[in-house]
């Protein structure tokens, strides 16, 4: 799974929604950039990034069978396995991430960043008081 | 009184906003606002989705 050099980031975020959320820019299967989406959902419970399959199939991804059901907080679903890169940041400063396995749902209400690689390569700090997130690259 | 209508109910989960944060599309489809913002030049546009305040996500 490798990545560019980590990069310290400190996003703010938009509490109206009350969940963490953090600035993402996925590649078309052709390399070619889409605009950022400003708000993904930092989340822990979950194991990896997972995207809806109708954002899947426009990035022209291809789909793999999972050797197992998915585990959602709404009971078992069918998902697909796909490979991804993608851009963490916003503003100039980026972590280019490449051939990253991610979980791609039919059902999936939102773009979620989960443990893997977010939390495997960095130390974050939710400070929901202040309505921000800190992501320390990990030594 | 010219009565405000209430456009939230047709509002689209996903949104396409320019610079200054304006609408420029939206739609409950999260490809067709991916698709719809290729159509700027890179960076001139963001993408978000708008959650229902008190959403749960677990």
């Amino acid at each position: 799974m490798p990545h560019s050099p980590l990069l310290k980031f400190n996003f703010t975020y938009d509490n109206r929604f009350g969940v963490p959320l953090i600035p993402i820019t996925f590649l078309h299967k052709d390399g070619l950039q889409t605009q950022l989406l400003n708000n993904a959902i930092l989340d822990s419970g979950a194991y990896e990034i997972t995207i809806p399959k109708s954002l899947a199939d426009m990035l022209g991804l291809e789909l793999r069978p999972r050797s197992n059901p998915v585990h959602t907080a709404g009971g078992l679903t069918e998902g697909s396995t796909a490979t991804i890169n993608f851009l963490l940041g916003r503003g100039g400063r980026f972590v280019h991430y490449s051939n990253v396995d991610i979980c791609v749902m039919k059902q999936c209400p939102a773009v979620l960043i989960g443990i893997r690689p977010l939390f495997e390569d960095y130390s974050v700090t939710i400070m929901a008081h202040q309505h921000r997130c800190i992501l320390e690259p990990k030594e | 009184m010219k009565k405000k209508e209430n456009t939230k109910k047709h509002e689209g989960t996903w949104v396409l906003l320019n610079k200054k944060r304006k609408v420029l599309y939206r739609s409950d489809n999260v490809a067709d606002v991916f698709r719809k913002g290729q159509e700027y030049p890179h960076g001139t546009v963001i993408i978000e989705q708008r959650f229902e305040p008190g959403t749960c996500f677990f």
